[in-house]
């Protein structure tokens, strides 16, 4: 009984320790930057939906660049992480995304190798989700 | 020619109390049977209510395993030969999203729909496996069982 309690402690410790934080994944350690799954740069203006997110562990906090109406909008949010019933993922901007890293022969990967998803979990305010495919 | 002043007088007062009690009495029974009407009342639509859930939340059940048995072999990843049958199935969900999440006053019913109707597009998409599905089905299902729960204890409270 405690032979096998003490095995469950170990496996849950060493399932604890290889899962990564969802900061320090998109963090890349110090600090990483992700466009837009499709965003290709270019000298013009920018196009709708193209975005930069660079991801920074300390401080926590990702620098967003959006494209609005052909022009770069740059703000600076702060990072907060979270887990729960088994999901992680991280907080910023006023949403709670889940963070997945998803295989680069998923469509939307459009066949990027290090390619992550961004899921906003329900608020229960609203139906709609959205996500964000982000790859470096 | 004295002694009977008092008598007439407690004469008067009963005459006068009697007809009090009688409209106390009825007023009392009227309140009594009122009262009692509204609360069966309130225990009838909290009962038609139950059943109502019940049967949508058997809806949203058979449409979780609808999509859940399309890959007959269990297997990780959805292959080319499901998709017809499963695009078909998440249809359905849809539609049963659509006509019983807005009757449905369960937040975390609410939001486990949204989850598990997201995860089955991610599983059609190639981006979730089927453990992933499985287990916000599952959580979806847990979720409708502990909203019943919830009703029945709250229906049993007012019962009481």
């Amino acid at each position: 009984m405690i032979r096998s309690l003490l095995l469950s402690v170990a496996f849950a410790a060493t399932a604890s320790a290889y899962a990564q934080d969802p900061l320090s994944q998109l963090a890349g350690g110090v600090s990483q930057q992700w466009t837009v799954v499709g965003y290709t740069p270019s000298a013009g203006p920018c196009k709708a939906g193209d975005a930069i997110y660079t991801f920074q562990a300390k401080p926590a906090q990702v620098v967003v660049k959006q494209c609005e109406g052909g022009t770069w909008k740059t703000s600076t949010e702060a990072i907060t992480t979270w887990s729960a019933g088994g999901k992680t993922g991280v907080t910023f901007g006023g949403a709670k995304y889940e963070v997945k890293t998803l295989p680069s022969s998923a469509p939307a990967c459009k066949g990027s190798a290090n390619c992550v998803r961004l899921l906003t979990m329900p608020d229960g305010k609203t139906d709609a989700t959205r996500t964000i495919y982000l790859t470096h | 020619m004295e002694p009977e002043a008092p008598k007439r007088r407690g004469w008067d007062l009963s005459k006068a109390v009697a007809p009090l009690l009688t409209v106390l009495g009825i007023s009392v029974g009227a309140w009594q049977f009122s009262s009692q009407m509204s609360h069966e009342s309130t225990l009838e639509f909290t009962r038609s209510l139950y059943n109502k859930k019940l049967q949508a939340y058997e809806e949203v059940g058979k449409a979780v395993g609808d999509l859940l048995a399309v890959p007959h072999d269990e297997q990780l990843w959805i292959s080319a030969t499901d998709t017809l049958a499963f695009d078909s199935c998440l249809e359905r969900f849809r539609t049963c999203y659509w006509s019983v999440l807005p009757l449905v006053e369960d937040s975390v019913v609410v939001t486990s729909m949204i989850t598990f109707k997201d995860m089955a597009r991610f599983y059609r998409r190639g981006e979730n496996d089927y453990h992933d599905l499985a287990r916000e089905g599952m959580s979806l299902m847990n979720a409708c069982n502990r909203s019943l729960e919830q009703h029945w204890q709250k229906k049993k409270q007012g019962e009481e």
